[in-house]
């Protein structure tokens, strides 16, 4: 077997402490892997340290203790240029049109090639042809999360980075968006690491689930997800295997929902 | 009362101000209150007729809006110099910050005297003064601005590939823009009080003067008609160039 693509050895991130309390550890000891083309989800409550592992992996941020490597390369103090990164919140140029929002990764990128035309193109795939000269505030929260995945695979990053990206949408819309990622996935195959708080969804897209305790996020358990592909987020809820897996991993990330519900309670 | 709060919250404002002036009217004819003090808004309105017909107060709205326009524009430039200054090295901003703190909190007006003596009682004390109130709103409206530029289209940004220089071209100027307009907003209004409050302290023409000279010589009308004219000259600024600009930036004004 070939080495991993993401390496995370046994990292922490500390923030400084606000007034004067000891420091906030964010996540602890955390060990995981992630393999080429893998699509792994990570679950866990919120506040758990999920979108600070993103920030590490992603060199926006630098963990306190431990290394991560990406490609046997490590990761440190500078933004990984073959990464990409679908924010939770819209991160989107207001003050830009969308065709300009999804060329602009080119054009920092400096890559050569029709930027207008690639552009075009990826928007057609995510289904906006015709929302080219539209500005983000024009469009749905489902429409400018399509321009935000057309500005990301536009420059072809090798990791997918995903924060909770569908959490704001409508359930259909949301259901709509999973199976186009799945789609988009199954003709790219990047490495995805994909976070969220819905463990249905965790299951429907990932071919593994890592479970992560409350805070301080620590990895819980991991589970390998042996459901078929191509796959149907709609309808492979209802499938036995599912139901069990669900049932399992439930098993795991209940106490931490329930350890991180009563930890917000104890600070008001 | 619960009625009477409707029907004032339904009728317009310029019903309002009817009233206000057929109140004030009331009260000067009928002997409630002294017009010699007070004058009329009759009077007023004759006096302010006669200026345009006479062209009396061209002059005067001229010299008041030349120190607007270019301790304004200078003000401007100036707060924005400086607030990028403060954003992109913020060590400087650090050392700096007790007297950013002074300059907004401190009464500007209390300066009206000291700019009159120490550039005389002619243009360019009322230019300082109006500079001195624009560069500080612009100042502080701008580096407020500019620090709270969404960190994730910021973290978005340098995911997708940009480096600083990037950063300040294709997100801080632009988001900068939206808070330079409105610190333009906010502060004509100031310019204009800064320019009048100089000008009733010291000068030999502009509408502070007017109202300055209305005042030792026991004219209230003279008072009325030049606070007329500054207010008129401040809505048309407005509504003419500073809202629209703002309406026109406002299309992708959703953070
Ligand atoms: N820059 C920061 N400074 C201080 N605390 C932070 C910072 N970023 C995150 N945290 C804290 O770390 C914890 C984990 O945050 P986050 O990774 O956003 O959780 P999740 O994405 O799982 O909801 C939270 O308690 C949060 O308040
Ligand atoms: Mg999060």
């Amino acid at each position: 077997m070939t080495d991993p693509l993401i390496v995370l050895d046994h990292i922490a991130r500390r923030f400084p402490s606000q007034s004067g309390r000891a420091e906030f550890t964010a996540v602890q000891d955390i060990d995981l892997t992630v393999n080429e083309g893998e699509f792994v989800a990570v679950v866990g409550p919120s506040g758990c340290g999920k979108s600070t592992l993103l920030n590490l992996i992603s060199g926006l941020d630098t963990p306190t203790e431990g290394l991560i490597s990406i490609d046997g390369e490590r990761v440190r103090n500078t933004v990984r240029q073959d990464v990409g990164y679908l924010f939770q919140k819209d991160a989107l140029l207001p003050w830009k049109t969308v065709q300009a929002n999804v060329e602009l990764p080119l054009v920092f990128r400096r890559l050569p090639g029709d930027h207008a035309a690639l552009a075009r193109d990826w928007l057609s795939r995510v289904g906006l042809s015709g929302f080219e000269r539209n500005f983000p505030h024009q469009l749905s929260g489902g429409m400018r999360k399509r321009v935000a995945l057309a500005a990301t695979f536009v420059y072809g990053p090798r990791i997918l980075l995903m924060d909770e990206p569908f959490s704001a949408l409508d359930v259909q819309t949301r259901n709509l968006m999973e199976n186009e990622l799945l789609e988009l996935w199954r003709q790219n195959r990047k490495t995805v690491l994909f976070v969220t708080h819905d463990l249905e969804e965790a299951i429907a897209l990932a071919d593994r689930v890592v479970v992560l305790t409350s805070n301080p996020g620590r990895v819980k358990k991991e589970f390998q997800i042996d459901l078929g592909r191509p796959r149907n987020v709609n309808e492979i809820r209802f499938e036995e295997r599912f139901r069990a897996l669900h049932e399992e991993i439930w098993e795991a990330l209940r106490e931490e929902v329930a350890r991180s519900y009563a930890a917000q309670r104890a600070h008001g | 009362m619960a009625r009477l709060r409707q029907v004032l919250g339904a009728a317009s404002p310029w019903l309002i101000l009817i009233m206000l002036l057929l109140a004030w009217q009331g009260a000067t004819d009928f002997g409630l209150a002294d017009p010699r003090y007070l004058s009329r808004p009759t009077t007023v309105a004759a006096l302010i007729w006669d200026w345009i017909r006479t062209g009396f107060i061209l002059r005067h709205v001229e010299v008041t809006v030349i120190e607007v326009v270019v301790g304004y524009t200078a003000g401007t430039l100036a707060g924005m110099a400086v607030a990028f200054g403060f954003f992109f090295f913020p060590r400087v901003a650090e050392l700096c910050d007790p007297m950013v703190v002074v300059l907004n909190a401190a009464p500007r007006a209390i300066l009206a005297p000291f700019a009159v003596l120490l550039f005389g009682i002619g243009l360019l004390s009322k230019m300082m003064l109006v500079l001195l109130a624009v560069f500080a709103i612009t100042l502080l409206n701008l580096y407020t601005g500019l620090k709270e530029v969404d960190r994730t289209i910021v973290d978005n940004a340098r995911v997708m590939g940009a480096n600083q220089r990037d950063l300040a071209r294709h997100v801080y100027i632009p988001a900068a823009l939206v808070w330079i307009v409105s610190a333009m907003r906010n502060s004509i209004g100031h310019a204009f009080t800064a320019a009048i409050v100089c000008e009733l302290l010291g000068a030999t023409e502009g509408l502070g003067w007017i109202v300055a000279a209305g005042q030792s010589a026991v004219k209230p009308d003279w008072i009325m008609a030049g606070l007329f004219f500054a207010a008129a000259i401040v809505v048309i600024v407005d509504f003419l160039v500073l809202a629209p600009l703002e309406r026109r930036g406002s299309h992708w004004r959703v953070f």
